[in-house]
Parts: structure tokens; C-alpha cells; sequence
């Protein structure tokens, strides 16, 4: 397995190239690009810049992990309006492109949000129409769509049979689970997840999850890896048992107040080590 | 992609709002309005498909107006106008509330519903009760007969004329028949049932 981490935790007054030396230096094999999150890939970025951001990353020695985006909160695909879907397929289509001139084959979305005002019925048949569309521009650019589990965020797919239910019903070997393994909660657990989905994990989001601390104002469920309560044992027999040797991507939370640095490399240690399995 | 809004949403409906209005027993498409809403145009054509509906025309999550309403009702057809005014622009709404005047109609500006607070469902109550989730957006409609409404606004009338009856509905109900609600789907049956015993 490779170790990657989003840029969208590199401090944003640091810029790009200095995040990508912070990343190689701190042991990773590659970046994962976040549409929308940062300055320098944006919408609006033109083709010859994300040209551009793919030398700077050849030129850290790095490769690019996968492409994911922060937009879909804002414009789900699940939306009501058919003009915030239009919006949605439009930054799904360019993540799409994206990846191809960035040489990575998968990108990440957010693909259904529930809410009091669009309710789950609607959300699972509109989600399921708006993949099935995206599937077609991601097949021949042999891009794979991770949907990523936001279970608890999301509303919507809460375990790992309904998620698989889902994935059948959009049908496209083009479109699987980005799985994340802090974001199950007390929902269950990321080693049944990834022995139901096996080879439709497209990639891998890692970060720790406190399961019985609730939310509560600015109090966060997430941590760094081995201080919550994930079973990483049981998630590194889970993976060897399927098979999966690609990507872990590292998505945590910036919540170092000094030292921001210190983060990443903490992060590719404890990455290091569940890697080796000596835990 | 080379394709505006407009003829993105156009693309989209045309197929279901063809078939919503096709087949041998039902009349032509019309030509003046436009489906924004295509899971509403798919629910209707879902809803709809392989029944008996001769003299029955839907206008589905429709922005704008089409001028040759006014005469398929007076000829006796049922006509089914879904707004969608509050998925369209400004003056979507301006040619509604001038085809609708006609028939002695008289709709509001749409309402954010989620804005004010947790909505109440659609009641719908006739030609049977039924109640079906909100849209995010209504138009209130004054006059003719109120046969629907959503937290104390009228946003659903029947108005007769001629040979013919106009059911006005503010609240789009073809998302929730695309999305299989069991209750919007026994209402617009019991519609087409009342259309057929001429009892519209």
C-alpha cells in the first residue's frame, strides 16, 4: 500500500510547492488534489494548469493519489433544483478531466445528501440516475467514481449492505466506494466494509474515529490514527483478505496549534507502521 | 461543454414530457412551454404510461405558459398545469399569472418553503385525499376550487370552463410520482378516473 494525504491540509498562506516539499520530506508517495479547497485548483483553473500542478508534483517526486473535490456539499448531485445537478455534474465532469491530465484513474465525490428538505427517497433514485450519467464520461476516460461513506453526514447509506444495494443499482463497474475508515462511527465497523466491498474500493481514506463522543459544538469525533477507536488490526486483515494494495489517504483534521508541520509527519509514521503491521 | 442551461433542461425533458404526452389516445405535445423539472415530466410519463387517458394533457414541472391551453380546455379536455415557477426564472412567473388569468386564476409570487421554517406536506383533496411531500417551492393560486393546500395556502385549484376543466397544481407533485409515493400515485388515478366518468 502507498501513503498519500490531501493538500488541502497544507496551510493555504504556505502555496503549493511548499506543501508538496513538506510532503515528500514527510515520507508520502503521493498528494491527493482537492478541487475546490484550495487556491491553486479551483474551477476555474484552466487545463494548462492543472498541467502545470501535475510538473510540480513530478517535480516533488510525488505522483497524484487521486482527485477529490469539497464542492458536492454545496451542489449535491442529489439536489432538487436541476440547476444545482447541472452545477454538480459539471465539477464531477471536471474532476474527471482533471485526473486524466493529472495521470490518476479515480476521484472522490460526495454523491447523496439527505436532508429534512430532500428526503431519502428522493435522494437515493436521483443519486442512482445522476452516477449512472457520470459513469458514461468516466468509462472511456477509465476514471473510477469513489462515492466516499459520509454515513452520518450524509444521512444516507448507512451500512455497508444498503451502500452495496446502491452500487448495484447504479450498475457501472466505473463507479465504487471510496471507502473512509473513520467516517462508520458507532455504525458499525471499516472491516465488515471493506470485506463486502472487496474490489469495488476504489481508494482509501484513513484517519481515527472517537465512536462514542458525539458531536457537540466544536467537539470533534476525529483524531489522528491509534487514538480513537478504530480496530486497526482488524482493518489490516480485512484489506490483505480482499486484496487491496492501493492508496491510503490520509484525511485528517488540521488541529495542531503549533507546529502544523508536525501533523504530517505524525501521520506518515503511524502510516508507516500500520503499512508494516506492527501494531 | 458547449451546451447553455436552457437547452441542457430542454434536452433533458424532451424525451419524458414526448412521452408523457404520447401515444394514440392522448393529444399532440405541446409546443409553448417548457419542463424544468424532468424528474416531474418522468413521473408523469411513468405514471401514466399504458393507461386510458384520451382527453387528458399534463403540462409537468412547467415554467412558462403555452397558448394553446385556453382552447384545449374549452374543446373538453382536462388539462393538468404543475407549476414550476420557483425552479425557473422571473418571467416564467409573469406568464403564468397571465395565461391563468383567463380562467379567472390568480397566483403569487413562489414561496421558498424551507425558508420559513419546516413545511407542512400537500393535502390534496380531491377527486381523493391524499398527502405528498412538499417541493421546496409553491405558488398559491386564488380562485376556481381549491382542491389542495399546503400549510394554509391554497396552492392547488380545479377551474371548469367550457367543455373542459383546468387543474391548476402549485406544488409539483411529478417528483414525488418518479420518486414512487404510493399516495400521489392513487391521486392522479382517481384523477383519471373522475376524467374518464366526466366528472371533471
Amino acid at each position: 500500500m502507498r501513503k498519500s494525504i490531501g493538500d488541502n491540509l497544507v496551510p493555504k498562506e504556505w502555496g503549493f510547492e511548499k506543501g508538496l516539499a513538506l510532503v515528500k520530506k514527510a515520507g508520502y508517495d503521493g498528494i491527493e488534489l482537492w478541487l475546490g479547497a484550495t487556491p491553486w485548483f479551483r474551477l476555474d483553473t484552466t487545463d494548462a494548469q492543472v498541467r502545470e500542478l501535475r510538473r510540480k508534483v513530478d517535480d516533488a517526486g510525488l505522483v497524484v493519489s487521486n482527485v477529490s473535490n469539497s464542492l458536492d456539499w454545496d451542489r449535491p448531485l442529489s439536489s432538487r433544483d436541476p440547476r444545482v445537478r447541472e452545477q454538480a455534474v459539471r465539477h464531477i465532469t471536471r474532476q474527471i478531466e482533471s485526473a486524466q491530465i493529472l495521470g490518476t484513474d479515480a476521484i472522490l465525490v460526495v454523491a447523496g445528501i439527505v436532508t429534512e428538505e430532500t428526503p431519502y427517497q428522493e435522494v437515493y433514485p436521483r443519486t442512482v440516475e445522476g452516477l449512472q450519467k457520470l459513469a458514461e464520461t468516466a468509462a472511456p476516460a477509465r476514471v473510477k467514481i469513489g462515492c466516499e461513506n459520509c454515513c452520518s453526514e450524509q444521512r444516507f447509506l448507512m451500512s455497508p449492505r444498503e451502500f452495496k444495494l446502491f452500487l448495484d443499482d447504479v450498475g457501472s463497474p466505473w463507479v465504487g466506494l471510496h471507502l473512509d475508515v473513520g467516517n462508520i462511527h458507532d455504525t458499525g465497523f471499516p472491516e465488515q466494509w471493506i470485506e463486502i466491498h472487496g474490489p469495488r474500493i476504489t481508494r482509501v481514506h484513513v484517519k481515527d474515529v472517537m465512536r462514542h463522543r458525539g458531536r457537540c459544538g466544536n467537539e470533534s469525533v476525529y483524531t489522528n490514527l491509534f487514538l480513537g477507536d478504530n480496530n486497526w488490526k482488524a482493518i489490516r486483515e480485512a484489506f490483505q483478505k480482499v486484496g487491496y494494495d492501493g492508496w491510503l489517504i490520509a484525511e485528517m483534521e488540521a488541529r495542531y496549534r503549533y507546529a502544523r508541520d508536525q501533523q504530517f509527519y505524525d501521520t506518515a509514521a503511524a502510516m508507516d507502521r500500520f503499512i508494516s503491521g506492527q501494531l | 461543454m458547449g451546451l447553455s442551461r436552457r437547452s441542457f433542461l430542454g434536452a433533458l425533458a424532451a424525451v419524458p414530457l414526448s412521452r408523457a404526452f404520447g401515444g394514440s389516445t392522448r393529444s399532440a405535445p405541446p409546443v409553448g412551454a417548457t419542463c424544468v423539472l424532468p424528474e416531474s415530466c418522468a413521473g408523469f410519463a411513468r405514471a401514466l404510461a399504458g393507461r386510458e387517458a384520451p382527453h387528458l394533457v399534463v403540462f409537468p414541472g412547467t415554467a412558462g405558459w403555452d397558448d394553446s391551453i385556453a382552447q384545449r380546455v374549452r374543446s373538453g379536455q382536462l388539462v393538468i398545469f404543475e407549476s414550476a415557477a420557483g425552479f425557473a426564472e422571473g418571467g416564467a412567473l409573469q406568464e403564468q399569472q397571465a395565461g391563468l388569468r383567463a380562467f379567472g386564476l390568480a397566483i403569487e409570487r413562489p414561496v421558498a418553503l424551507w425558508t420559513e421554517g419546516r413545511p407542512s406536506y400537500l393535502d390534496l383533496d380531491w377527486p381523493v385525499r391524499a398527502r405528498v411531500r412538499d417541493f421546496s417551492h409553491a405558488v398559491a393560486v386564488r380562485g376556481g376550487e381549491t382542491v389542495g393546500a399546503l400549510g394554509g395556502r391554497p396552492v392547488a385549484a380545479l377551474q371548469r370552463a367550457g367543455a373542459g376543466a383546468l387543474l391548476f397544481l402549485g406544488s409539483p407533485v411529478g417528483p414525488a410520482l418518479w420518486s414512487g409515493d404510493p399516495q400521489a400515485h392513487a391521486w392522479l388515478s382517481s384523477v383519471l378516473a373522475a376524467h374518464l366518468l366526466g366528472s371533471t
